[in-house]
């Protein structure tokens, strides 16, 4: 079986960030707790609830790095490689998460500790869901949506912006039927980057979650719809999906973004039966970092993807925390003449890529004040800031004033590259760094 | 940990929830700081029969409010 949440948890804790609470927490806290924590944060026992809760555990590209058994500088690659040897799934009879099963009336999201996790949210929010659908001409599905609690039968769903799920809707909204969907809360990374990294349309994002796994992911079909969901989830919802269209409040909600987002109008979901483990952990996805760093591996894959397209040689790629992972690109280059440019060029051609600076190889991107230095000294505004005006922009930068717009329209941006790589024509002896002298010949611990 | 929506303790929460609706616009969290003596999945329970019992409002900034103070009378979805 392909590994789930639990054997994430597990090389957390091996790699010392995983932090385990000493006490019964209230759920009312746990946010407040999970952002605080070293580490990712357990809570095995919750105030009221007999379900457990995690937080926190994609909230760093470390920990993204150690649930992808991968360097740190590697989850792009190893995101790649993913998408390039994709696994089917297979079908299993039997799941842990059915261990406690819940139909019809009988159904009680208040059974899960679902938190609030901003101060200016619209209510507490199931944020780690892969959400599974199946359209008869494109097939299943897998994304990742948020869902605000409504009542204990029912939550809204974020439909907003343009994905599958939303195109599925749409078909069964004309036939005014409702879409039965399945949720799996509480999986392994894997699962979660491959359903919300925007697979084209006909891939089976599981397909890729086995990919990175290297092993299939094991489905187990629903009981009251025609869907399969990870069999080693913690926790199973299933429901539907209701023709109501954009009708009902939904939001606030602090986005991955990191900006409160304003309120929306969603779809409804309508649940027909809820399973869990007895022993449950309900995972509180907390934003923007843990959905910021889930979405790092699939930008800095495509960043790859699209500079080896251009024919340039890249060296290392990095998205930014203070680019929430997706608005910010950073690259060293092994450098051809123009290829500075070109390398721009190619980055900024990404649709969520705003802003990108490329370096030459020698200059350590992870270093902030070594990419400081470049740009400092590698770049004559005038020559080397590009602006690219007209670009698409996205509804979600403020910046780019989206409700200026006609309903349904799609912003454009201004994007802009630096190239922070040597000029041509300028000799390398005058970018010649300074070295100590015997630095290698002597230790300062013998010393001091 | 067996507690259901008919629970006296979730309808006196309910119409406690409901009086800081008609009391003006809050935000989730400001209701959650002004009931927090209950237990949470009360709370949450209470929210669920006032999202299906009463005609909840937004503002633009998002707080709730009751929009006539009344109870609808019919499940709102």
């Amino acid at each position: 079986m392909a590994d789930g949440m639990r054997e994430w948890m597990a090389k957390l804790e091996a790699g010392g960030e995983l932090a385990r609470a000493q006490r019964e927490v209230d759920a009312r806290l746990a946010p407040a707790l999970i952002a605080q924590a070293r580490g990712a944060a357990l809570f095995e026992k919750v105030a009221g609830f007999e379900i457990g809760m995690v937080g926190g555990l994609a909230s760093t590209r470390r920990r993204i790095a150690l649930g992808m058994d991968c360097r740190e500088s590697d989850i792009g690659k190893k995101f790649q490689h993913g998408i390039d040897h994709p696994i089917e799934p297979v079908l299993v009879k039997t799941s842990p998460a059915s261990e406690v099963t819940l139909t019809g009336d009988d159904v009680d999201l208040t059974r899960l500790p679902i938190p609030v996790l901003h101060e200016k949210d619209g209510g507490p929010y199931i944020s780690s869901g892969v959400v599974v659908a199946r359209d008869a001409e494109l097939g299943r599905n897998a994304g990742v949506y948020r869902l605000m609690y409504r009542t204990p039968r029912t939550t809204s769903i974020d439909l907003v912006s343009h994905s599958d799920l939303r195109s599925f809707y749409l078909k069964s909204l004309g036939r005014k039927e409702p879409l039965p969907i399945a949720i799996a809360v509480g999986t392994h990374l894997n699962e979660l980057m491959a359903a919300g990294y925007g697979a084209p349309v006909g891939v089976d994002e599981f397909s890729v979650a086995g990919g990175l796994h290297g092993r299939p992911v094991e489905l187990v079909k629903c009981r009251t719809v025609d869907l399969e969901v990870p069999a080693n989830a913690e926790i199973v919802l299933e429901g539907e999906i209701l023709p109501t269209g954009w009708t009902e409040d939904e939001g606030r909600f602090g986005d991955f973004t990191n900006l409160q987002c304003s309120l929306k109008w969603n779809p409804i979901v309508r649940y027909t039966a809820m399973s869990f483990r007895r022993d449950a952990l309900f995972y509180a996805l907390t934003m923007p970092w843990e959905n910021d760093w889930l979405g790092a591996p699939g930008v800095e894959a495509m960043a790859w993807a699209a500079l080896k397209t251009a024919g340039v040689q890249a060296t290392a790629v990095r998205v930014t925390p203070g680019g929430c992972c997706h608005f910010e690109i950073i690259a060293s280059i092994k450098k051809r003449a123009g290829e500075g440019k070109n390398a721009l060029v190619a980055l900024l051609s990404l649709g969520i890529v705003k802003w990108a600076i490329v370096t030459d190889d020698d200059v350590d991107i992870t270093n902030q004040d070594e990419l400081d230095w470049a740009v400092t000294f590698c770049v004559q505004a005038d020559k080397d800031i590009y602006i690219l005006p007209g670009m698409r922009g996205k509804h979600l930068d403020p910046s780019v004033r989206a409700w200026e717009l006609p309903k349904g329209e799609v912003p454009v941006t201004a994007k802009f590259g630096i190239d922070a790589t040597r000029p041509e024509g300028i000799d390398r002896i005058h970018y010649e760094r300074p070295v100590v002298s015997r630095f290698d010949e002597a230790r300062a611990d013998e010393y001091f | 940990m067996s507690i259901s929506s008919r629970a006296p303790e979730v309808q006196r929460l309910t119409a406690e929830i409901a009086g800081t609706l008609r009391a003006g616009p809050v935000f989730f969290m400001d209701l959650v700081r002004a009931h927090r003596q209950a237990p949470y999945r009360t709370l949450l329970l209470a929210w669920g029969e006032v999202r299906e019992h009463y005609r909840l409002s937004r503002d633009d900034d998002g707080r709730y409010f009751l929009a006539d103070g009344h109870e609808s009378g019919a499940a709102k979805e």
